[in-house]
């Protein structure tokens, strides 16, 4: 299974990374949403775990966007409690299959993405 | 105070510090705001910008735990560090979901639970040492409601109690049902009454 991660945070990136590396998945990261569409267009990946709030397009018009493209490729968010709370509501009208909130445990990313990939 | 000092202060002395200020000037913010919806809306993005380390606190610790030798002095305190950040975090957990809460869509509510949740988020964000908070249940009803406006009138209830109580007692959030009427209330502070549903 190949995981795609974005988080502008390089410390929350590489943790990220390194919590589904050892759970056994290939993981690829990037910092931005116009890099994951890049990385997604052409790299096969089974699943995206994204930031909500990064500069430039959120993880929620990254979602968005993902979903218009790829409409069965599941997407896991990752939010420090949005100011604006709408916004993880709208997200999983729109098809987040899972939303963790940080700080969230290895324990808990990991079952995320686990119940993220049995849903699909 | 230079910026560089006050980057060393508590925060709750920053916090005083910049009511005292603002209260000089004016008891509003401007339009439509007042001081505390103010402090509302710097706190949610003070809980935003915590989050991201706070993850990475509790996060490395977790991997510098499992890298550590079992009965070693690093151990312990490696344990000391994750089991600490995880308490903030929790902490901080709570008050995104209470901001979390306010937009939810009205819905039906088993009351005598919600004021079991209601005491432990008050019993988890507040600096409660001294009294017993306790959420006793004398019936279960539901209610119709919006669930970020009954947190707002049960904490509200919670904390009116909490300042009027003597150390050593105890603040009892009471939920029942009086007739047609559902009920959770704080004695001597006051009482929220909804309609029961029926059926």
């Amino acid at each position: 299974m190949r995981i795609l991660v974005v988080d502008d945070e390089e410390i929350v990136r590489s943790l990220t990374v390194q919590v589904l590396e050892r759970a056994g998945y290939d993981v690829v990261a990037v910092g931005g949403a116009a890099e994951a569409l890049a990385v997604v267009a052409e790299d096969g990946i089974d699943l995206v775990v994204s930031d909500v709030m990064m500069p430039g397009s959120t993880g929620v018009e990254l979602l968005s966007e993902l979903q218009r493209l790829w409409p069965d490729l599941p997407v896991v968010l990752m939010t420090g409690g949005s100011p604006e709370p709408d916004r993880t509501a709208r997200a999983l009208e729109i098809g987040a299959r899972a939303i963790v909130y940080k700080p969230f445990t290895h324990a808990e990313l990991r079952n995320a993405v686990e119940a993220a990939l049995t849903l699909s | 105070m230079t910026q560089e000092l006050r980057r060393f202060l508590p925060r709750s002395e920053l916090l005083d510090d910049a009511l005292r200020d603002h209260k000089g000037v004016t008891s509003d913010t401007g339009p439509g705001g007042t001081e505390l919806e103010l402090l509302g809306r710097l706190t949610r993005g003070a809980l935003h910008e915590l989050a991201n380390p706070l993850l990475a606190l509790t996060g490395s610790a977790e991997f510098a735990l499992a890298d550590a030798e079992p009965g070693t002095k690093l151990r312990a305190r490696l344990e000391v560090v994750h089991s600490t950040a995880l308490e903030i975090g929790e902490l901080v957990r709570a008050l995104q979901g209470f901001i979390r809460e306010g937009a939810a869509p009205v819905r039906s509510l088993e009351l005598a639970e919600f004021g079991a949740e209601t005491i432990a988020f008050v019993r988890r964000v507040s600096a409660v040492r001294d009294l017993e908070l306790v959420a006793q249940a004398d019936a279960e009803p539901v209610v119709l409601a919006a669930p970020g406006e009954m947190r707002r009138r049960l904490v509200e209830l919670v904390l009116d109690g909490i300042a009027a109580a003597e150390p050593g007692s105890r603040v009892v959030l009471r939920v029942s049902q009086d007739g047609d009427d559902a009920v959770a209330g704080v004695e001597g502070i006051g009482e929220l009454r909804l309609p029961a549903e029926t059926g």
